[in-house]
């Protein structure tokens, strides 16, 4: 009975290698795996012909998803060549490391009844605060873990040796090391369990774990003092499940400690034996060529020329990452870092996304969600992309419903953008997915067990805790495009009585502004635009009752802000026509009119809607500009009532012949130092209209009080009859498209 | 009587030896030292016999790498950057190292013809005996060619597109053909060529993609740090010191660091403590002009004070580094002068010298 331990590095393709001669030439009987036992029972999938790497076993405690840990793979992990080697040889394979039941049980615990603690990182604070490897990297004059590891270990041919060699080296780091508490607890299970093993009579084991467990594996205490410290560890309930992942993720920190910077040449390390770099320089100087780089294949020669020069330099065997970078930066790039980064994301880390086979266990709600993307043929993609949909077909609409119920869980897989021509029956999505988003999935699994159930019970849960109005629009909102009728039920009782309790006419409008739209347009969704309706009779009313008084000593950028929102409803109501909401409309904009308390810029503004609207009986133009421009009002009150009367539209001024000479009188009344001060605003006002505009209202001013609209200064000559007639025809081919 | 300047493989001979014993590794054809040898030879260290090499280059040791490996290929180098970022130093070491003979040298200017990179005639040997090989005029890289030599090129973009390219054939086909004699003249191992340019100066000949493709471009930076930066105007000065026969007594760290602060500063457009921004001025403010700063303080402070550096004597010569345009650099250098070096605990005399020198 034989028992090896092979120290390997996690995602180390040349661990990989070493690891699968070292089996064929050592054929266990059984493996043991540096690994949570609760990802046991996901093994089975592991030789599935669905199950594509890189993917990630995700454990997490049900009732509280923030505790959760992920153990990614990728195909050259020595972990997951481990699992397959075992898998197909129908050896049995198991984990061997702390169950997290118990990891998580302490870590539920309040923090003063915890017994051990040392929780997050398992390979931190070591050899004075670096990482093990990382030190012996350096007593080598390496500049990073990687390298050094990648130089000495992945590189190299010959296996058992390797193993041997590793384990030493780190028996020698941790002979004066200051133990990690969680790792001692980590290293006592794995003993447990290799003891296990060689009581079941198993004839070759071999156990796989990082290399810095190795020397506690060898040396192992006495049965006893393992037990001592399994004793009264709290539990907690741990699931297990595959989710796919992706090679940028693979360099995160997971429950394998500390990632790798650059997946897709480790990728490539495994699959090509591509010693001096001729491949992967190839596959660089392709991907430059592609962002217009001229990169010639004598370009791609001198790089691998002076990749190997610096590696013989540096007296290594051969060139690795740090070598081709820097021969690339040199040769390809004229010196210059920047175009690096072209090749970084693409090349070094790589854009693999895993997958897992349909049934692997999962939570219901993952389930849903992924027949759901199958069904609407959403296959995620870690490149952000756009998709288009046409609400007016049913597949499209399906599939923004789905995508607007993700957003209320919370999913930010997809974003809407806005979509120029703003068509309501177009939405633009912005997808890019991201393998974290699964734990927000896993998270809600709580609400419910289909995407539709958990959004709706999650809306729910939302607008019962009571949020502020435009909160509970921005909800009710959201319930209509996610096609959740019964939350919208809901959110539509809580927004009326929110909005009986609302004294705030700002809210209310910005609550009642988009309810217009989705009123006029909800036949697209078939939203039921009766219950709409209601909510906004209320609304609006209670708006209008409101307004006057709002509308009453404000200070300027308030005023502004009412302006805005009186000009959106003022907009939705022309578009809804209803004759109801126009006439009560319409004498509130009244009040605003004659009340002489309301700010000037509302009240000018009430003027011109209603003027627009041509709803001002005869003289009454007159009057309200004569009473905002009288010579008691303030100039800069007057102007402010300018200002908003006036805003967009200088046809007014223009044609309006008595008007203009109001406007004309007021200015010459005014002092010089009055004058001064109302310049700003005055400028303000007139920027806003077109050169032609202000062109022809300049003009009209330099005439003077009596200056007629068209009839501008006529030259000295007389026209000649004859002759002009003959020009009416094309004036008036050009004019007739205009007036009619 | 001594010259004025050593050349690089004079001044460090005895260090140059000392590797050379030293030497452990395999050397190219015609390189004096091994690669490796090279790199310490610039970065500095400690040699197994216990010879305290000096470095030469204050940086990072990857960009010397890059540069050494490169030129044990047959790419040419070409060192690009700022002016004032050891450019030319790092290639007249380089040289010396390599070849033990820095002189081989080409100074690019707009106005370099062919027969300066080529090889030129001597007219009256021309005249009398018509095209004999005696007549020819050899230029360094030539010279080089047939040595199996590095030479160097010193700003290679203010040299006319036509000219530069008649490098091509030169770096690719590793020939100098002679057309007149029907002969050419063959590179021997050994030979390359380190060109440098500054990519700050406006009216550079670009360099043509054709050229280009011949060199390996190894970017210098500007020193990365304040420690860094002093390091190396340390250094410098006190060499020049030994050199010029000039005293450097006193410490002058405290004096270092703050012309290379205000350099620094100046150049970032940031205080050091990232508090606050300040305008940057139109020239490039490198450590070669800090360091001739400090050179030209001692000076004065030798020939006319009474030995001591003073604040008064750097103040002119950091006036004449920033202020380089008369108009707009006058008021950056005014406002930094008063809204930070004012404040500044410790530097009331600097402040108040570099006042005075401006009034």
């Amino acid at each position: 009975m034989a028992t090896y331990y092979l120290g390997i590095r996690h995602h180390g393709p040349g661990s990989a290698r070493h690891l699968l001669s070292a089996m064929e030439q050592l054929q266990p009987d059984i493996v043991l795996v540096e690994g949570p036992p609760e990802g046991e029972r996901l093994l089975p999938w592991v030789l599935h012909a669905q199950m594509k790497p890189p993917v990630a076993m995700l454990m997490y405690v049900p009732q509280d998803t923030r505790h959760a840990v992920f153990y990614p793979f990728t195909v050259f992990s020595p972990e997951w060549q481990a699992m397959h080697y075992a898998l197909q040889k129908n050896i049995p394979v198991r984990f061997i490391d702390l169950p997290l039941a118990y990891k998580f049980g302490r870590a539920l615990q309040p923090e003063e009844e915890r017994i051990v603690v040392s929780e997050g990182k398992n390979t931190s604070a070591r050899c004075g605060h670096q990482h093990p490897l990382d030190y012996l990297a350096s007593l080598d004059g390496f500049d990073d873990e990687d390298e050094w590891w990648e130089q000495l270990v992945e590189r190299r041919h010959g296996a058992l040796e390797a193993f041997e060699a590793i384990a030493e080296a780190m028996a020698a780091l941790r002979a004066d090391e200051a133990e990690d508490e969680e790792d001692l607890l980590r290293e006592a299970f794995m003993r447990k369990a290799i003891r296990k093993a060689e009581d079941e009579d198993y004839q070759c084991i071999v156990v796989v774990c990082g290399a810095w467990h190795v020397p506690a594996l060898q040396n192992r205490p006495p049965a006893k003092s393992d037990e001592a410290l399994m004793k009264k560890l709290p539990k907690a309930a741990v699931e297990a499940t595959w989710i796919p992942w992706t090679n940028e993720r693979l360099g995160l920190e997971s429950g394998y400690g500390a990632g790798i910077k650059s997946p897709g040449w480790y990728e490539h390390v495994w699959n090509h034996n591509d010693r001096e770099g001729i491949h992967w320089l190839v596959k660089t100087a392709q991907i430059f060529r592609t962002h217009r780089m001229d990169v010639s294949t004598a370009h791609v020669q001198e790089t691998v020329r002076l990749s190997s020069a610096l590696a013989s330099l540096r007296g290594l065997s051969q060139p690795g990452l740090k070598e081709f970078k820097e021969a690339i930066q040199s040769v390809m790039c004229m010196g210059e870092a920047l175009p690096l980064q072209l090749i970084e994301r693409d090349l070094w880390v790589g854009n693999q996304l895993g997958e897992i086979p349909e049934g692997a266990p999962q939570t219901p709600l993952q389930r849903d969600f992924e027949a759901c993307q199958k069904k609407l043929r959403l296959k995620p993609k870690q490149e952000p992309h756009t998709l288009v949909l046409d609400l007016r077909e049913a597949y499209d609409l399906q599939k923004s419903v789905f995508l607007h119920r993700l957003q209320v869980l919370g999913l930010d897989w997809a974003t809407l953008s806005d979509l120029e021509g703003k068509g309501t029956f177009k939405e633009a999505w912005n997808l890019e997915w991201n393998p974290e988003m699964m734990i927000r999935l896993v998270e809600n699994a709580i609400w419910g067990n289909t995407v539709e159930e958990a959004a709706a019970a999650f809306l729910k849960h939302q607008v019962i805790k009571g949020p502020s109005l435009p909160q509970l629009t921005n909800l009710l909102l959201a319930c209509l495009p996610a096609e959740l009728p019964e939350a919208f039920v809901i959110a539509s009782e809580q927004l009326e009585k929110a909005a009986a309790g609302s004294r705030d006419v700002q809210d209310l409008l910005r609550a009642f502004i988009p309810l217009i739209q989705v009123r006029r347009y909800g036949d697209v969704r078939k939203t039921d635009t009766q219950l709409v309706s209601v909510i906004m009779d209320g609304l609006f009313t209670r708006s209008c009752i409101g307004l006057p008084s709002a509308a009453a000593s404000l200070d300027e950028d308030a005023a502004q802000q009412l302006c805005e929102l009186m000009r959106q409803t003022d907009q939705g109501l022309q578009i809804l026509q209803q004759e109801n909401y126009w006439s009560s409309w319409h004498s509130t904009l009244l009040v605003l009119c004659d009340d002489i308390q309301v700010q000037p810029l509302l009240s000018g503004l009430a003027t011109k809607l209603l003027m627009d609207a041509h709803q001002l009986e005869n003289g009454k133009l007159e009057q309200y500009f004569l009473r905002a421009l009288s010579s008691s009002v303030e100039p800069m009150r007057a102007a402010w009532w300018l200002e908003s009367f006036l805003k967009g539209s200088s046809a007014t001024l223009l044609y309006e012949e008595s008007l203009w000479l109001l406007v004309h009188s007021w200015m010459n009344r005014l002092s010089w130092e009055q004058f001064q001060s109302i310049v700003p605003l005055l400028r303000r006002t007139f920027a806003g209209f077109s050169v032609a505009e202000r062109r022809m209202l300049a003009r009209k001013a330099q005439l003077g009080a009596g200056g007629g609209t068209n009839t501008l200064p006529r030259a000295e000559y007389s026209i000649q009859e004859e002759r002009a007639i003959c020009l009416l025809p094309v004036l008036s081919q050009i004019l007739l498209p205009i007036t009619s | 009587m001594s010259v004025l300047r050593q050349h690089a493989e004079v001044q460090f001979a005895s260090e140059l030896e000392a590797l050379q014993h030293a030497d452990q590794g395999r050397k190219p054809a015609q390189w004096k030292l091994s690669p490796q040898a090279v790199v310490q030879y610039l970065m500095g260290g400690k040699l197994s016999n216990g010879v305290e090499i000096s470095p030469k280059y204050i940086g990072s040791r990857r960009l010397i790498e890059i540069a050494v490996a490169t030129l044990t290929t047959d790419r040419a180098l070409l060192l690009y950057g700022l002016p004032g970022t050891a450019k030319s130093w790092v290639s007249e070491h380089l040289a010396a190292a390599i070849s033990g003979d820095s002189t081989l040298l080409v100074q690019g200017t707009a106005g370099t013809g062919e027969e300066a990179i080529r090889y030129g005639w001597n007219y009256a040997r021309l005249l009398a005996s018509g095209p004999v090989p005696e007549a020819l005029v050899e230029t360094p890289v030539m010279r080089a060619m047939r040595l199996g030599k590095i030479v160097r090129l010193e700003e290679l973009t203010r040299i006319g597109s036509d000219v530069q390219d008649s490098l091509i054939t030169i770096l690719s086909e590793k020939t100098l053909p002679v057309p007149e004699l029907n002969t050419e003249v063959q590179a021997i191992a050994g030979f390359n060529l380190i060109a440098t340019a500054n990519n700050r100066d406006k009216g550079v000949n670009e360099l043509s993609s054709a050229l280009k493709r011949r060199f390996n471009t190894v970017i210098l930076p500007l020193p990365a740090t304040l420690e860094e930066e002093m390091d190396i105007v340390e250094q410098r000065v006190h060499s020049f010191g030994k050199s010029m026969e000039l005293p450097v007594e006193k410490p002058i760290a405290e004096d270092i660091k703050r012309v290379v602060t205000i350099f620094r500063e100046l150049r970032q457009g940031l205080t050091l403590d990232g508090k606050s921004k300040i305008k940057s001025p139109s020239g490039s403010l490198s450590t070669a002009e800090a360091i001739s700063v400090m050179n030209s303080g001692l000076a004065l402070a030798h020939h006319f004070g009474d030995g001591q550096l003073t604040a008064s004597d750097i103040a002119s010569g950091i006036l004449g580094a920033v202020v380089k345009d008369p108009v707009q650099d006058k008021l950056v250098w005014q406002e930094y002068l008063e809204t930070v070096l004012k404040q500044r605990d410790g530097w009331k005399d600097i402040y108040r010298a570099c006042r005075d020198q401006q009034a």
